[in-house]
């Protein structure tokens, strides 16, 4: 048997065991919202501890981050300097918005907004932008699981159908099964990942140069410049300083306000359980080592690949590894793409109807779970549509939707601690903040030191919220104290 | 340490290794020399501040829950993944039991204000406190 068709059988049977577990999750699930959005807050320490790193690191970690390695050396450490900054505040912020979810049936990251500001308005214009914000990053996952499936079939399963596959199979789980499904299943595929990473990260530096010590001797002596932060651009110059920390800056402010991270928040049993998942999550995101070592380990390679996305599984097929170790990295690049494709996917559709329609029209429970079972398979049609179509400047597409993410953090953090705030104050916040992040994105030459959008979009996003907010009139005491207050969760 | 010591010099490891993985502080540790288990220096410097929070944030939490529950018997670990202690099963019931639930009344609850948020999202129909 040739070895592309042994490798297409296996992907199968890895599709199946994912689909089998997702299928099997959903029936835990009640037949409710709050079953399906936050699979009836259930998830213990160990789904938690996965979700959130198979959440997190996608395809544009697996693939991109040696990608980046491979072509901007060390820029690419900005991805593992983030993540954990990010994180971070959630040792705090997580138990107090996982109480007021209980507290108040928050299924949704806008739901806790309009709690303490209540406006439908700010609710619709948080769901619109999140959903723009989310259509790319989905977009991204799915070429991301095509690449990897035409790379190892030497195409003869191209990425269109390899995308639509994977996809079709995470539509079927997410359909069936919601959070409960999403959550089990990152489950089997963040173990994938991490176990994938770390054996190929260290098998392939020993393998071509003797070890990883060597490899970076070798590096030094021939490329240098991929050595020290802050690494190339895309087009081979010296990158700024501005944009490599503002880059850093603006990822760990976004990263936990995307509402498919945010909403895991509500999906957890109990407080401890959030808590140790933050404090385990640098374990996770100490994977990004490896996964940088195998770009590093493709610098000094003779031949290249298309698009420096490709190098993993080209470093892959390259190195004559068995059959098998090749299945198993198949699976392992397509678990960090569908174990966040997933997520999205499922977090677009309850953004969706819980803040953007809900509101405004009563549906029943029955009503509301169909219309995000719609918006599920119409989101991934128009990702599906944006993935085959190409997309050589997704990268930036997704550097942009983190500007916008970026900016729900404001007003996220006022409702929970700043009982001054007003409902005007944050949505003119909101208004001023997406208006400077777009106005640079459409002007990057105007950019001081490169810095991102998105953080000049904060820059004027926090003034613009304190002072409408200091300028209007103050909530009702008793209303900010059930925000704000100690009751919930302090100890 | 007491707690809100703990809880300070917590925020100021993070503040550090902000400022230490951006410029200025990445700006020093650009350079491939001295080499850490063979990475270059500047790779290195990242991962170990992440390695590194792990042990602040676990150390944090042992006082946190030492606190919480008021004595010494409890300092739940990272080492016990899994399944939660019975003690929060019994805990949180009736820290749940004790917020002031009919205080505010349905009149300031924030979705009913609107009066349009479905009944079946009301704050008690989550299973929370069902250890």
């Amino acid at each position: 048997m040739e070895s592309w068709v042994t490798i297409s059988l296996f992907i199968a049977v890895y599709l199946v065991v994912t689909l089998v577990i997702g299928l099997l999750a959903g029936r835990r699930a009640s037949a409710s919202v709050a079953g399906y959005v936050a699979a009836d807050r259930s998830f213990g320490l160990l789904v938690m501890y996965f979700i959130t790193g198979a959440t997190v690191f996608s395809s544009f970690a697996f693939l991109g981050g040696p990608g980046w390695t491979y072509s901007r050396g060390a820029a690419a450490f900005y991805i593992l300097s983030y993540g954990v900054l990010g994180m971070a505040p959630f040792y705090w912020m997580g138990p107090r918005i996982a109480a007021l979810g209980r507290r108040w049936g928050f299924v949704t990251q806008a739901q806790l907004l309009r709690g303490r500001f209540p406006s439908r308005g700010l609710s619709a214009l948080v769901a619109c932008l999140s959903l723009v914000a989310f259509v790319p990053y989905v977009t991204i996952q799915m070429r991301g699981a095509g690449i990897v499936i035409e790379a190892v079939t030497e195409g003869h399963v191209p990425l269109w159908l390899g995308a639509l596959v994977a996809y079709g199979i995470v539509l079927v789980y997410v359909l069936a099964s919601g959070a409960m499904a999403v959550g089990w299943t990152n489950t089997f595929q963040g173990i994938f990942m991490v176990a994938i990473a770390w054996t190929l990260g260290l098998y392939l530096p020993y393998r071509l140069y003797g070890g990883v010590g060597p490899m970076f001797e070798e590096i030094a002596a021939l490329r240098p410049e991929l050595l020290t932060t802050p690494g190339l651009a895309a087009d081979g110059t010296p990158w700024g300083w501005g944009s490599y920390s503002s880059y850093i800056l603006v990822s760990a402010v976004g990263l936990m306000m995307w509402p498919h991270l945010f909403m895991k928040a509500f999906t957890a049993r109990d407080d401890d359980t959030l808590r140790r998942t933050v404090i385990l999550f640098p374990t996770f995101q100490l994977f990004l080592v490896p996964v940088f070592l195998i770009g590093f380990s493709g610098v000094l390679f003779p031949a290249a690949p298309p698009e420096p996305d490709f190098i993993l599984p080209f470093m892959i097929l390259n190195v004559e590894l068995p059959t098998l170790v090749v299945g198993l990295f198949c699976a392992g690049a397509l678990s960090a793409s569908m174990s966040t494709g997933d997520a999205l996917l499922h977090a677009a559709a309850s953004v969706v109807v819980e803040d953007g329609v809900s509101p405004f029209v009563e549906l029943s429970e029955a009503a509301q779970r169909r219309l995000m079972r719609v918006l599920v398979v119409s989101t991934g049609a128009v990702a599906y549509w944006g993935a085959v179509a190409g997309g050589s400047s997704l990268v930036q597409l997704l550097a942009t939707a983190y500007g916008i993410v970026s900016q729900l953090a404001p007003p996220v953090v006022a409702a929970l601690y700043w009982r001054r705030a007003t409902t005007a104050g944050a949505a003119a916040g909101l208004l001023a903040g997406w208006s400077a992040a777009a106005f640079f994105y459409l002007a990057p030459e105007l950019k001081p030191f490169g810095i991102h959008e998105g953080v000049l979009g904060l820059l004027v996003h926090v003034p613009v919220l304190v002072g409408v907010s200091l300028a209007t009139e103050a909530q009702d005491p008793e209303h900010t104290h059930r925000f704000c207050g100690d009751v919930e969760t302090a100890p | 340490v007491s707690l809100r010591t703990a809880r300070l010099l917590a925020v100021a490891y993070f503040l550090v290794m902000l400022a230490a993985v951006v410029w200025p502080g990445a700006m020093a540790a650009s350079r491939v020399e001295p080499r850490i288990l063979g990475l270059p220096f500047s790779f290195a410097w990242p991962a170990l501040w992440v390695a590194g929070s792990v042990a602040v944030l676990a150390w944090l939490d042992r006082l946190e829950a030492r606190h919480r529950d008021g004595g010494p018997d409890a300092p739940p670990g990272p080492g016990r993944p899994g399944e939660p202690e019975p003690r929060n099963g019994t805990e949180r019931p009736g820290r749940t039991g004790a917020r002031p639930e009919g205080r505010d009344g349905t009149e300031l609850d924030p979705r009913q204000a609107e009066g349009e948020w479905p009944d079946s999202t009301a704050p008690d129909s989550g299973p929370n406190g069902v250890g």
